[in-house]
């Protein structure tokens, strides 16, 4: 009877002893069984992957400089809600960040084009705020602390500002907010990497639990993650035109979209010994423990991710012109950009411009020595006959026709199409729709089969050839002939 | 459905009752098919008990002068001239600003009587209100957003009410979080989708009225503690907000409703529960199957006498609904009676089966067809128990006693039109609760005598709600009165502080700056926290061949139920358990077609941690030497629990065919127990007196076997939530002990509740003792006699009349167990 309620408490609860723990950044497994945090986790990354490395195999932490306490440069803040930290870094645009300087946003252009969002047509990199936010977790949730917050700009100077609001204890949260809020209402526009997603829907809540108003509403945001995508990752691209199937070239584009790849490859950046997001949290935790911490590489991750902001802003608004500042060829895989700019232009319907795109691909992928992939062959067929280029799209429907597979009657139909009305060679329309109908039989596209039945029964009708009765019109079979 | 039937009052055509043409029955009336059954010669004797509730007249009164003009005029224009008269209160209640729960019977306007006043809010308000709707189920939430839709589109103006549950897309969830004036949920989504995301729901919380619950009876035990719990964090968000929504509860009658509402909400509410909504005429029958073999207590299987009893009680003049316990006895039964149809004057198209797990489109054409009559005969579980739709039938038959008194009440509703007498027939398994109520029917009609368990400060179910909570919102302290920090928004614990505290030094996932507690955790609690208790633990059980998951079963039962060589059994398919990965949870069995069953033996350990509370009685023959007849004890015990073999038995001829060693860890549990001691004199005494062939230790055993299987009708839980072991000479009382432990890890209240229900749970045993028409003993009563022993059945009533007979005890603060006489002075054989 003697047993304190606490003690009652931690006999009752069975929790893993805390001793000694954590003294490390490295995430604690807890005391579930492993398939179901496994299963947890798989629902807790609802990004799948991109923002958290998916192998953090060897923890970096083991010749990583802790400290104990603030980090070194951060002071406090003070405004009317309370106080908190913050910390404060001034660079020259000219200053290299990897290959590029800050200041190459100039000359950047095409955002709204690129990034497909009419609200970027003033879009003006020197006039936007960079955001990158770190967090104690992935899963949202009001729980989840955005316990640093790094927000950039280019001031009238010629310089680049990074500020960093950070959060000493968790009650500062909603002064820092406030601050966060004034920051980004200032600037005219929001540049971000998957921030439509995390950072901004993150402080969004946070505002609206704190009852601040949001800056957000109506501000235009690049988020650079979708644009850099389209142009430079197989998966958008050029496994749409190739399938999954050989080894794609290099220069068909990235494995993956994440930050990290895109300002290696694209702006020259080589981090070294980047602390992965990861272990952002433990670092923070350890911090408010009075623990020592590694929020000295969180810090400056951070500030990596905010200057790789602006350089990723100027490659990006160069990708139509694909000329470096220096006037040099644009990095990056050229096979994947021109055909994220083709089907940029396909989509403004500006089949000119998405002729250009795609002779370019092909012609990049021969002076690899790389086969055409058929898709692509289709695409530029499709391309050619809705330029009204009648001739080269019929060569490439022939061409096409060579190999036969499931996609050959509706090929043939276009074909058919092109003769009936672009050639007005009725006889070879006829014939076109009689082969197509017969494939069509051949791949059970029953619902073209009909449409087909029609259109051969119009043209018979034309050419004044032997009137089939309406029934021979819909009759199964494909031994007719001219 | 028009009356199809006349309501003739000719004499009951005896010779009609059986088979027949569809025309000869289409005519029959409930009173005919009623006395039908008391003539019919092979069924009248068994009906052990009739009665007859007399019909309830309609008390409607005026429009609540309260009401919004625009809600008279809509309901006016709906053929509406007043409202029950239970309705008005609710109204009237609501409309004051009160939490309301409202305990009429299903199908009396509950619905309305909360839409009214969520629909007045949002006209006053001009559509800025929220409320937010719980409904046990998925399906009924469905059911009554469009019916309220349907309410909410008669005025006009672009208000809506939205579901909210896992089958919601994506892509409908922020217009719903925007825009929905009415969302429907349930605790689940409540708990790990809306609370933890609270900012995305800002707009609701800062406008939430009314917070909407229905059948809150349900809310009761782990699941309902919790959900109390959740409530909890849902007041806490809206206050957050600057809301201070009110409650609108329904339930099922049970007892002491106030209370329950308030262990549930935390409000003292106004409680409506005067019906006056018109009911018909209701018969209702117990029938006990007849004894087969008087010597074994063994009576005719009640399935099949429910095949007997469709004979009379079906055909094509009225609706009648089966309500089984058992999906597999749904199917045998649908199949029993599709079998018989025409001789019942039906098709068989016209029986259908319905029960969880039918495709929902499967389940929304029965419930059309029953609705609009195409079907006559419906078996089911207690999937149609619950608020679905089907409209009135007019007979019921269960079989078997659903377990509560609110399950029994809700399938007894499904029978009853407006102005038509109805019949309700409980057909009595072999089981000593179905036989104490043919014993006892008044327990039927009385007031619920069930206690409902919800303990949402029990510190297991408490601490995990509070982690929820704080990753929520910071829990803010204040200096208390005597200088400790207290918390003051989570319900009356005086814990909750030292909770957060042992999480913050001890756990490591709360900060505590000042006396403010954050939580610094990566992590998600209300993922890792199941509303229905230790689901982390749970076993999953796979096929071994394709690696499909065939079950699920709790922590405690994995032992004995899925160790290397069990035969699982899923709706009777057997499955031979190949390996159980104690670690992972998982057991792996393959399916096969196995003559036997296994019967897998634990021994149960039980070591006193503390006593609570006491009440003893005093021998009378030396009060003052401090002598003992026996006393009743609340404690906290410590379980382990080892299974140690498994027999296999065949199926149908119960051969032993052989037993096996379990090799696993024991089970460990910290709960509560009620504690049941008898002096040894006293039952030395006692055994002596009698003159009986009774092994001690299996009467002892047996009683607490018993009291196990009759508790359900005392407290509201099933008879496996409690765990029961007995020990002759138990080396912390030092005199026979008999426990009834919580099966719950940190208890969820049971034995609270068992504490003050002692007495009627033993009265009970001894009237099920006295009506069992056994003679030594049956699986009815105390267990047949090589379990109870030779004459177990005798010595355990015995017992329960002595324990019953002769004073109650004493509550008494004096905790430490009195010592045995010295054995010289032992008064075994009186002078």
């Amino acid at each position: 009877m003697s047993e304190s309620f606490r003690d009652r408490l931690r006999r009752l609860r069975r929790d893993e002893p805390l001793a000694g723990v954590p003294a490390s950044s490295e995430p604690r497994p807890g005391g579930m069984p492993t398939w179901l945090r496994e299963k947890l986790d798989r629902q807790r990354d609802p990004f799948g992957g991109i923002l958290a490395k998916p192998n953090v195999t060897p923890p970096p932490t083991t010749d990583r400089q802790r400290t104990l306490g603030d980090p070194a440069h951060v002071l406090q803040a003070q405004r009317s809600e309370g106080v908190f930290g913050e910390r404060v870094i001034h660079k020259a645009d000219t200053v290299r960040h990897g290959s590029w300087r800050l200041g190459d946003v100039d000359g950047a252009a095409d955002f709204a084009r690129l990034a497909r969002d009419p609200a970027l047509a003033d879009f003006d990199p020197r006039r936007a705020v960079y955001l990158d936010i770190e967090t104690t977790g992935l899963s949202g949730g009001a729980g989840t602390w955005p316990f640093l917050v790094a927000l950039g700009r280019f001031t009238d100077e010629g310089g680049f500002e990074l500020w960093q609001g950070f959060l000493r204890d968790p009650a500062e949260e909603r002064a820092m907010l406030a601050e966060v809020a004034d920051r980004v209402g200032a600037a005219d526009c929001l540049v971000s990497f998957f921030g439509k997603a995390f950072d901004k829907t993150r402080l969004e809540d946070k505002l609206r639990q704190h009852r601040l108003a949001s800056p957000f509403d109506d501000l235009p945001h690049l988020d650079l993650y979708h644009p850099l995508n389209r142009l430079y990752t197989r998966r958008s691209q050029w496994e749409r035109v190739a399938g999954p199937g050989r080894p794609p070239p290099a220069a068909a584009g990235f494995g993956d979209g994440r930050l990290n790849t895109m300002e290696r490859e694209l702006c020259g950046l080589q981090r070294v010994d980047d602390l992965s997001g990861a272990f952002a949290p433990a670092a923070w935790f350890d911090y408010l423990a009075k623990r020592p911490h590694l929020l000295e590489a969180v810090f400056e991750h951070n500030a990596d991710d905010v200057w790789s902001l602006a350089t990723l802003t100027a490659h990006l608004g160069r990708s139509l012109t694909e000329e470096d500042p220096a006037g040099r060829p644009l990095s990056g895989p050229p096979v994947a950009r021109a055909l994220g700019l083709a089907s940029l232009f396909r989509d403004e319907s500006d089949r000119a411009r998405e002729r250009e795109w795609l002779e370019c691909a092909r012609a990049r992928l021969a002076d690899l020595q790389q086969q055409e992939p058929r898709g692509l062959a289709l695409w530029r067929a499709d391309n050619a006959r809705l330029c009204g280029d009648v001739d080269a799209a019929l060569a490439l429907y022939a061409e096409l026709l060579g190999e036969l597979d499931r996609h050959s009657p509706r090929i043939e139909v276009e074909r058919a199409k092109l003769l009936e009305h672009g050639r007005k060679d009725l006889h070879g329309a006829l014939a076109a729709c009689e082969s197509a109908r017969s494939h069509a039989t051949r791949y059970g596209e029953g619902r073209l089969r009909s449409e087909l039945d029609r259109r051969v029964a119009r043209l018979r009708r034309k050419l004044s050839l032997d009137e089939p009765s309406p029934q021979g019109a819909v009759k199964r079979s494909d031994s007719e002939g001219p | 459905m028009p009356n199809k039937w006349r309501t003739g009052d000719g004499a009951p055509e005896a010779g009609l009752d059986r088979g027949g043409s569809r025309r000869a029955r289409q005519t029959r009336t409930i009173e005919q098919v009623v006395a039908g059954l008391q003539a019919d010669p092979e069924l009248r004797d068994s009906f052990r008990h009739w009665r007859d509730i007399p019909p309830r007249v309609t008390d409607v009164l005026p429009f609540p002068s309260r009401l919004h003009p625009d809600l008279v005029t809509m309901l006016r224009a709906q053929g509406f001239e007043g409202l029950y008269s239970h309705q008005v209160e609710a109204i009237d209640a609501a409309l004051a600003g009160r939490d309301v729960l409202v305990t009429t019977p299903t199908a009396s306007g509950k619905t309305l009587a909360y839409t009214l006043p969520v629909m007045q809010g949002l006209l006053e308000s001009d559509g800025a209100a929220r409320s937010l709707w719980l409904f046990p189920t998925k399906a009924l939430s469905q059911d009554q957003s469009s019916a309220l839709n349907a309410r909410i589109e008669k005025l006009d103006k672009p208000w809506h009410s939205f579901t909210y549950d896992g089958d919601t897309p994506p892509s409908v969830r922020r217009t719903l979080r925007e825009r929905g004036h009415v969302v429907l949920t349930n605790p689940w989504m409540l708990h790990q989708g809306i609370l933890p995301n609270h900012a995305k729901w800002a707009d609701l919380f800062a406008n939430l009225q009314y917070i909407v619950i229905d059948e809150v009876h349900t809310l009761a035990g782990v699941f309902g503690s919790n959900v109390a719990g959740v409530l909890r964090r849902l007041v806490r968000i809206a206050r957050h907000y600057g809301a201070e929504p009110k409650f609108l509860l329904s339930s099922a009658t049970v007892r002491d409703p106030r209370a329950h509402a308030l262990a549930l909400t935390g409000r003292e509410v106004a409680l409506i529960d005067r019906d006056g909504s018109p009911a018909g005429k209701r018969v209702f029958g117990v029938y006990d199957p007849p004894l087969v073999n008087p010597v074994a207590g063994l009576r005719k299987n009640a399935l099949e006498e429910a095949r007997r009893i469709a004979r009379n009680v079906c055909g094509p003049g009225h609706q009648t609904i089966f309500f089984c316990n058992r999906r597999t006895s749904v199917e045998v039964l649908t199949r029993y009676l599709k079998e018989g149809a025409h001789a019942m004057g039906l098709e068989p198209e016209e029986v259908r089966g319905y029960r969880g797990g039918y495709l929902p489109d499967l389940r929304r054409t029965i419930e059309t067809d029953l609705r609009e009559g195409r079907v006559r005969i419906v078996v089911t579980t207690n999937a149609l128990e619950l608020g679905v739709d089907i409209g009135s039938l007019d007979v019921c038959v269960l079989v078997g006693y659903p377990g509560t008194q609110a399950s029994f009440w809700q399938r007894v509703g499904r029978a009853g039109r407006r102005g038509k007498t109805s019949l309700a027939v409980l057909i009595a398994r072999s089981d000593p609760i179905d036989q104490y109520l043919c014993a006892s029917p008044e327990y039927l009609f009385d007031a619920p005598r069930e206690r409902l368990g919800l303990d949402p400060d029990s510190p297991m179910i408490l601490s995990e709600q509070l982690k929820c909570a704080a990753f929520e919102l910071p829990f803010q302290g204040k200096p208390g009165p005597d200088g400790r920090v207290v918390v003051e928004d989570f319900g009356p614990s005086p814990h909750v502080a030292d909770i957060l505290d042992y999480f913050a030094e001890e756990s490591g996932f709360l900060h505590k700056t000042g006396d403010t507690w954050y939580f610094t955790q990566d992590a998600y609690p209300a993922q890792d926290v199941s509303l229905a208790g230790n689901e982390p633990d749970n076993v999953i059980v796979f096929d071994a061949e394709s690696g499909d998951a065939i079950g699920e079963i709790d922590r405690e039962g994995s032992i004995t139920a899925v160790h290397e060589g069990a035969i699982y059994q899923v709706e009777g398919e057997t499955w031979k358990v190949e390996r159980f990965d104690y670690e992972n949870r998982r057991a792996y069995a393959r399916a096969v077609a196995s003559d036997y069953f296994t019967d897998a033996h634990t021994e149960t350990e039980v070591r006193v941690l503390r006593l609570e509370e006491r009440g003893l009685r005093k021998r009378a023959k030396q009060p003052e030497e401090g002598g003992e007849d026996f006393a009743i004890w609340r404690a906290e015990v410590h379980v382990t629990t080892l299974a140690t073999l498994y027999k296999k038995i065949r199926f149908y001829t119960r051969e032993n065919l052989g037993a096996e060693d379990i090799v696993l860890p024991p089970e460990e549990m910290d709960t509560d127990a009620f504690v049941l001691t008898i002096s040894n004199e006293s039952l030395a005494e006692l055994m002596e007196s009698a003159d009986l062939v009774a092994d001690r230790g299996a009467t002892w055993f047996s009683l607490g076997g018993l009291l196990k299987r009759v508790a359900p009708l005392f407290l509201r839980c099933r008879a496996g939530d409690l765990g029961v072991t007995a020990q002759l000479a138990s080396g912390h009382f030092r005199r026979p002990a008999l426990y009834l432990f919580d099966r719950h890890h940190g208890g969820i209240g049971l034995v609270r509740l068992f504490f003050d229900a002692w007495e009627e749970v033993l009265g009970a045993a001894l009237d099920v003792l006295r009506a069992c028409e056994c003679l030594h003993g049956c699986p009815a009563c105390v267990g047949p006699p090589d379990e109870a022993g030779p004459e177990g059945k005798a010595a355990v009533a015995m017992l329960l009349e002595f324990f019953l007979e002769g004073g109650r005890p004493q509550p008494t603060s004096d905790l430490e167990p009195l010592l045995a006489a010295p054995p010289g002075s032992s008064p075994l054989a009186p002078a």
